[in-house]
C-alpha cells in the first residue's frame, strides 16, 4: 500500500514539474508582450530611426473559402515589395478557412504562437477582449493609424470596449437596412407593384397577389438558415445590445433597455407571422427546412426573403439565387455596435511588433495598390481592367482556375480603394458611401456588453430563444399556445436580470461618454 | 451437459494463477514486461496525463493576458449554469435515460448479431453480412442526419410520401413532434453501431478454442445450452468491461446524434436537448473556455464516480472481471 | 433431431441477418445514387431511389480538384498504414503485460489506463504541450500521433482478450521450455490473437482514415491536408455560410461552393477504400487458429 502511495506521489511531481514549466513559459512570454506594449512608443520611434535595419516578420491571418489559393506565394511576394520598403516589414499571409478559424484562432490565440495580425470570427471581437486574448491599438493608432482613422471616422466607435480601441473594422457596408428580395419574372408577370413596400407589413400585399395568382404556391421563404424571419427584421430596426436579450427599440434612439420579446410590436408581429403562415403565404415546412433561401429560390420552392439590403445587393442575390430579382427596400439602414463589430482587424497579445502591425493597417487602409493586390491579385494574371472601369479575370481564366480569387475586397482594410468587379455597377462604391452617410446610428454605438456577470443566465437564454424562435417567430407554431410559454420560460431563466444588469452598464457607459 | 460445466471451469481455474504475495518483488524478472509497456505508458503520460493541468480551467476565469495559471480563480462559478436553469432537469433526464438505453439495447443485441454471424457457416454468406453491417459505422453522423431526413423529411421524405399513404395513414411531421425521437434516436445509434459492436463480440467468440463446442456436442448439448454455457461465459468480461467503460460516458452524448440528426429542429428539444447540446447551444456566442471546461469535468467527475461504483461492485461479485 | 434444430438456427439466423444487412445497405445505397442525382432535383424532389435526372456534376467537381485530392488520398493512405500498423504494435504490447496477473501494481497500471478515458485536459493544454514541447504543428507527426495512436478503449479490449482466450497453463509451459517472455509473446500470444488483433486493426485504420480533427487543429499548411481534412474543409465552410451571421457581405457566398451532391460523392469517395481494405481484416475472423493451431 505504502508503495502504491509513492507511486501516485511520484507521478503527481513529474505532473506538476511538467506543468509548471508550461506555465512559467507562457507566463513569461505574456510578461514580454506586455512590456512590449508598455514600451511600444519607445521602440517606434527607434524602428522610425532605424528603418535600415532587417525587416520585421509579421504573420497576418485571414479567412477564405475552399482551398488556399494556388498563386499565394506569389500574391505575397507582390505585397511585400509595397510593405518592405514602406514600413521595413515582411508580411507572410496565414489564409484560414472560414470553417476552421474559430478553432484555430482561438488554439493560437491560446498558445501565444506567431500572429500579428488577424480578422476576427463575427461576434467574438468582446469576447476576445474579455478573455485577453488581443491587445489595446488606441494610442498606436493615433501615432501610425491616421489613414484608418480618417477613413473609419465615426465608426471607430464601433470596436470600442470600455473605453478602449481593440481593432478596427475594414470599411464596407457599415449597417443594413431591410430588403424584400422577389423573383422578377414573377413580379413581371403578374404586374405586382413592389413600390407600395414601404414598411414590413406591406409585403403581406405582395405576397397575397402571388398566392392569388399561384394558390399552390408558398412564396415566401427563409431567410437564411438558422434564424428566423422575424430575427432578421429585427436586426434592421433594433440595436440588439449583442445577444437580444433587452434591445433599444426605434433604431436604438431610447437608451432604455427593453425586454424585445415582451414588447407590443413583438406580439403584433407574431400574429401577422401566423396569419401570413395560416394564409400559405409561407412555406409551410419552415421552422424545420435545413436549407438556405438561395437553394430555396433556386429549386422553385419559394419566390422571395427578407435579406438585409445594401448598394448592389440585386446583383449580389441575383447570382446566388439563379434567378433574376428585384429588391425593395423598406428601411432605412441602420448601425449598431453589433453590426460595426462583427469582423475587426485585431493584434493578438502575441504579437512583439504591435507598432509594425498598426502600421501595416494603416497601409492596407490608404494604400490602393496593396489592398488591390490582397483583395484581387496580381494585374494581368488572376484579374484585367475591362472598358467599363470595372475589372474582371483575363481571357481563359475562371473563378475554378485562378490562382487568387478570394472574391472578398471587404475583407482587407478599405473596399472603397479596390477596383470593383464586372457584373456590379462602377460606381458602386461611391452608392455605398453614400448609404453609410445616411445610416441611423444607434446612440449606444460603441458601448459593448459584458455578460459576465450574467453568464448563467445568458446560456440558458441562448437555449430556450433558440427552442422557440423558428416555431414561434415563422409563424409555424400557434402563439395563443406557444407564446405564454416562451415568455414564462425566459422570465425562469433570468432575462430581468439581463436587463436590469445591461441597463446599469448602460448607464454608466452613457454618463462616461456624455450620450443622452 | 454436466461435464460441459466442468471442462468450462477447469478452463476458467487454469486461468486463475495465485497472485505474487511476496513482499519483494523480483523486478528483474519482469523487466521485459515492463520494457514492452513502456511505450505505451509513456504515450499516455504525454497525451492524456501531461494536458490535465488544464483541468484548473474550469475553475478560473480564464485571462490569457495573465495566463492559465495566473488567471483568477472563481470557484464553482463556471459550474452554476449546469444546474441553476429550468432545463437542468430535462438535459440531465434525456442525457442519463438514452445512455441507459444505448447500454442495455447495445448489448443485447450486438450479442446476438455476434453470435448468430458464429452461426453462419457459408462463406460468402458469411463475408456479405460482415462488410454490409459494417456500413453504418463507416458514414459520419453528417451524412446520416441527410440520409435519415430523406426518409423523415415532410414534404419529399420516403416515409411521409410512400410508406404512410401504403397504409392510409396521415403524414407526420416528424421534425416537429418529438414524441416520436426517443425511439428514433436509439434506432439511428443501435443501426450506427451495431456492426462494429458485434464484431468486437464475435473476435472473442472466433477466439474460443472449438475444443469446448466438440465436447459439448459429443455430450448432446443443444445449441442453445452451447450458448448459454460456453459462449456466453467467454464474453462477460468483455461485456462488462464495456459496460463499465459506457458507464463512465453516461454524462456524454454523441453530439451528431442529438443535433445533426434531430436537424437542431427547437420543438424536438424536449427528447432530444442532451448535456452537450445545451452547453454547444448556450456558448456558441460567448466561447467561454472556462464554462466549456466546467461541463467536462462535471461529466469526467460524474463518470470517474461511476465507474470506480462499478468497478468496486463488480470485483465483490466476479474479481476476474473488474478492470483495475 | 439435432441437425434440424441446427438448420433451424442457422435459416432464423441467414433471416435476420439478411434483412438487417438490406438496412444497412439500402441507405448506402439511396447516398450513392444521390451522389449521381441532379442537384436541382434534390432540392425539389428530395433523395430518390428513381431520381428523375441523373448528374455527373458532384463527381466532375471532385475531378477537377484531382491533383489535390490524391495528394491527399496518398496521405491518408500513409497514414492509416503507418498509424495503424504502429499503435497495433503498441496496444498490444501494453495490453499483454496488464493481462497477466502475477504482474507487479497490475491494479494501479490498470487504473492508469482506465483514468485516460474518463479525465481529458481539453484541448487547449492538449494543443498547449503538443505543439510547445513537441513542435508538431505542420508536420505529419500531427497526424499520427496525438490521440489516434493509442487509447484505453483498445488496450482494456486487447487486456481483456488475453485473459480470457489465452490459458496461462500454456504460458507457463512456454515458460518450462525455457522461452522468454519476449519470446513467449511474440510465438505465442500474438499468434493466438489474430482476431482481437483484427478487430483493432479495422477500429485503428478507421479512426487514423476517418480523422479530420487532428488536421483541423495541428495543420495550417494545406499541403499535409489528408482526404478527411479535404473533404471536411468543404463542408464546415458550408455550414458556417449556412448557420452563421455574417451580415450582408458579398462573396461570402455559397455559389462558390459545392452543395448537397457533393456532400454525398465525398462520403462515398472517402467509404470506397475502406470497402476495399475490409477483406483484408475479415481474413482473420478465421474459427479455430486460437488453441488447436498452437498446441498441436
Amino acid at each position: 500500500m505504502k508503495r502504491k502511495i509513492s507511486l501516485i506521489a511520484l507521478l503527481m511531481a513529474i505532473l506538476m514539474v511538467f506543468s509548471a514549466c508550461g506555465s512559467g513559459g507562457s507566463n513569461s512570454k505574456e510578461a514580454d508582450s506586455s512590456e512590449a506594449t508598455a514600451s511600444t512608443a519607445n521602440a517606434a520611434e527607434k524602428t522610425k530611426a532605424e528603418t535600415q535595419g532587417p525587416p520585421v516578420d509579421l504573420t497576418m491571418a485571414f479567412l477564405v473559402t475552399g482551398s488556399i489559393p494556388a498563386d499565394l506565394q506569389l500574391v505575397e511576394d507582390e505585397v511585400n515589395k509595397i510593405v518592405t520598403p514602406a514600413i521595413n516589414a515582411k508580411i507572410k499571409l496565414m489564409p484560414l478557412n472560414f470553417g476552421a478559424a474559430m478553432q484555430q484562432y482561438n488554439l493560437m490565440l491560446s498558445s501565444g504562437e506567431k500572429l500579428d495580425l488577424m480578422i476576427t470570427f463575427p461576434t467574438t471581437y468582446t469576447s476576445l477582449v474579455g478573455q485577453g486574448r488581443i491587445q489595446e491599438i488606441g494610442p498606436l493608432l493615433d501615432e501610425y493609424g491616421q489613414g484608418v482613422k480618417d477613413a473609419l471616422g465615426n465608426y471607430l466607435k464601433g470596436s470600442m470596449v470600455n473605453g478602449k480601441i481593440y481593432g478596427v473594422r475594414p470599411i464596407s457596408e457599415i449597417g443594413g437596412n431591410g430588403g424584400f428580395v422577389v423573383r422578377k419574372d414573377i413580379v413581371d408577370k403578374y404586374g405586382i407593384d413592389l413600390s407600395g413596400i414601404k414598411t414590413f407589413s406591406d409585403i403581406g400585399n405582395v405576397l397575397k397577389a402571388i398566392k392569388d395568382k399561384e394558390p399552390n404556391a408558398y412564396p415566401l421563404g427563409i431567410s437564411s438558415q438558422g434564424m428566423s424571419i422575424l430575427q432578421v427584421e429585427a436586426s434592421f430596426k433594433y440595436d440588439t445590445l449583442s445577444d437580444s436579450f433587452g434591445v433599444l427599440m426605434d433604431y436604438g434612439q431610447d437608451l432604455k433597455v427593453v425586454n424585445y420579446f415582451e414588447s407590443q410590436e413583438y406580439k403584433d408581429k407574431l400574429k401577422l407571422m401566423r396569419d401570413w403562415y395560416q394564409k400559405g403565404y409561407i412555406m409551410q415546412s419552415i421552422a424545420t427546412s435545413k436549407e438556405d433561401q438561395h437553394t430555396l429560390i433556386k429549386t422553385g420552392k419559394v419566390y422571395s426573403y427578407i435579406s438585409p439590403s445594401k448598394p448592389g445587393i440585386a446583383t449580389q442575390e441575383s447570382a446566388q439565387n439563379g434567378y433574376d430579382c428585384y429588391v425593395q427596400e423598406y428601411s432605412k439602414p441602420f448601425a449598431s455596435t453589433f453590426n460595426v463589430s462583427l469582423w475587426q482587424w485585431v493584434v493578438p497579445v502575441s504579437c512583439k511588433t504591435p507598432d509594425k502591425a498598426v502600421q501595416m493597417l494603416n497601409l492596407m487602409y490608404t494604400n490602393a495598390d496593396l489592398e488591390n493586390l490582397l483583395a484581387w491579385g496580381i494585374e494581368g494574371k488572376h484579374y484585367e481592367k475591362k472598358s467599363d472601369g470595372t475589372i474582371g479575370f483575363p481571357s481563359g481564366v475562371t473563378d475554378k482556375t485562378s490562382g487568387y480569387f478570394t472574391n472578398q475586397p471587404w475583407m482587407f482594410g478599405n473596399e472603397f480603394l479596390t477596383h470593383v468587379w464586372t457584373g456590379n455597377p462602377a460606381d458602386i462604391w461611391e452608392q455605398t458611401k453614400k448609404f453609410n452617410e445616411s445610416a441611423v446610428i444607434s446612440k449606444a454605438m460603441g458601448f459593448a456588453f459584458d455578460s459576465t456577470s450574467v453568464k448563467s443566465e445568458v446560456v440558458a437564454l441562448n437555449n430556450i430563444w433558440q427552442q422557440y424562435r423558428m416555431g414561434l417567430e415563422n409563424g409555424a407554431v400557434d402563439p395563443e399556445k406557444i407564446y405564454p410559454q416562451f415568455i414564462s420560460k425566459l422570465k425562469a431563466a433570468g432575462i430581468e436580470k439581463v436587463i436590469a444588469e445591461k441597463q446599469k452598464q448602460l448607464d454608466a457607459w452613457a454618463q462616461q461618454n456624455n450620450v443622452k | 451437459m454436466g461435464d460441459m460445466s466442468v471442462i468450462k471451469n477447469a478452463a476458467i481455474k487454469a486461468n486463475q494463477k495465485p497472485v505474487n504475495l511476496k513482499s519483494r518483488v523480483d523486478y528483474k524478472r519482469y523487466l521485459p514486461l515492463f520494457l514492452l509497456m513502456a511505450p505505451g505508458l509513456i504515450y499516455f503520460f504525454i497525451n492524456n496525463y501531461l494536458p490535465m493541468f488544464g483541468l484548473v480551467i474550469a475553475f478560473k476565469n480564464v485571462n490569457f493576458q495573465k495566463g492559465i495559471f495566473g488567471s483568477d480563480w472563481v470557484g464553482f462559478e463556471n459550474f452554476k449554469y449546469l444546474f441553476a436553469t429550468s432545463d437542468a432537469f430535462i438535459i440531465t433526464r434525456n442525457t442519463i435515460l438514452y445512455n441507459v438505453a444505448f447500454i442495455i439495447i447495445g448489448i443485447i443485441v450486438q450479442v446476438a448479431f455476434a453470435i448468430l454471424l458464429n452461426e453462419i457457416k457459408n462463406k460468402f454468406f458469411l463475408r456479405m453480412y460482415q462488410s454490409l453491417i459494417i456500413l453504418p459505422s463507416l458514414i459520419s453522423m453528417v451524412i446520416i442526419a441527410y440520409l435519415v431526413y430523406a426518409g423523415l423529411s415532410v414534404d419529399t421524405g420516403l416515409i411521409n410520401n410512400t410508406i404512410l399513404p401504403a397504409f392510409g395513414l396521415e403524414p407526420v411531421s416528424w421534425y416537429s413532434e418529438p414524441k416520436y425521437w426517443p425511439f428514433i434516436i436509439p434506432l439511428v445509434q443501435v443501426w450506427k453501431t451495431l456492426g462494429f459492436g458485434c464484431i468486437i463480440y464475435l473476435a472473442t467468440i472466433v477466439g474460443i478454442s472449438p475444443e469446448y463446442y466438440e465436447a459439448a456436442r459429443l455430450d448432446g448439448a443443444t445449441k442453445w445450452q452451447q450458448i448459454r454455457t460456453i459462449t456466453l461465459p467467454f464474453l462477460r468480461p468483455v461485456i462488462i468491461m464495456l459496460t463499465i467503460l459506457a458507464i463512465g460516458k453516461i454524462f456524454y452524448s454523441d453530439f451528431g446524434l442529438f443535433y445533426q440528426v434531430p436537424m437542431d429542429s427547437g420543438q424536438l428539444y424536449d427528447t432530444t436537448n442532451t448535456i452537450d447540446t445545451y452547453v454547444y447551444r448556450g456558448l456558441m456566442q460567448m466561447g467561454d473556455i472556462g464554462m466549456s471546461s466546467a461541463a467536462g469535468f462535471y461529466q469526467s467527475m460524474v463518470g470517474f464516480v461511476l465507474v470506480l461504483v462499478s468497478n468496486f461492485i463488480v470485483s465483490k461479485v466476479d474479481k476476474e472481471s473488474a478492470l483495475f | 433431431m439435432k441437425i434440424a434444430e441446427d438448420r433451424g438456427i442457422r435459416a432464423a439466423s441467414h433471416i435476420i441477418l439478411g434483412l438487417f444487412s438490406i438496412a444497412c445497405v439500402l441507405p448506402f445505397v439511396l447516398l450513392i445514387i444521390a451522389s449521381f442525382t441532379d442537384e436541382l432535383v434534390i432540392g425539389t424532389n428530395g433523395y430518390s431511389f428513381f431520381p428523375e435526372k441523373f448528374s455527373l456534376t458532384a463527381y466532375m467537381y471532385l475531378w477537377a480538384k484531382g491533383a489535390e485530392i490524391g495528394r491527399a488520398y496518398f496521405i491518408s493512405v500513409f497514414i492509416t498504414v503507418v498509424g495503424t500498423l504502429s499503435s497495433l504494435a503498441i496496444s498490444a504490447m501494453l495490453s499483454y503485460p496488464l493481462s497477466r496477473r502475477d504482474l507487479p501494481h497490475r491494479k494501479i497500471l490498470n487504473f492508469y489506463v482506465v483514468f485516460t478515458m474518463l479525465f481529458n485536459g481539453g484541448l487547449v493544454p492538449t494543443y498547449l504541450v503538443y505543439t510547445q514541447y513537441f513542435h508538431i504543428k505542420n508536420t505529419i507527426w500531427a497526424l499520427l500521433i496525438p490521440t489516434l495512436l493509442l487509447n484505453g478503449f483498445t488496450v482494456m479490449l486487447m487486456r481483456t482478450f488475453f485473459s480470457t482466450n489465452i490459458p496461462s497453463a500454456l504460458l507457463e509451459s512456454a515458460k518450462i521450455d525455457g522461452a522468454g517472455e519476449i519470446k513467449t509473446f511474440m510465438m505465442i500470444v500474438i499468434p493466438m490473437s489474430l482476431p482481437i488483433l483484427a478487430t483493432i486493426g479495422l477500429l485503428s485504420a478507421l479512426m487514423y482514415w476517418n480523422d479530420w480533427f487532428n488536421g483541423l487543429i495541428y495543420l495550417t499548411d494545406q499541403k499535409l491536408y489528408s482526404l478527411q481534412n479535404v473533404l471536411n474543409r468543404i463542408m464546415i465552410d458550408i455550414q458556417f455560410l449556412q448557420t452563421t451571421n455574417t451580415g450582408n457581405q458579398s462573396g461570402l457566398s455559397t455559389t462558390n461552393l459545392p452543395a448537397e451532391t457533393v456532400r454525398m460523392a465525398m462520403a462515398a469517395v472517402g467509404v470506397v477504400p475502406i470497402l476495399c481494405a475490409y477483406p483484408f481484416f475479415q481474413k482473420y475472423f478465421v474459427k479455430g487458429i486460437a488453441l488447436g493451431a498452437v498446441k498441436g
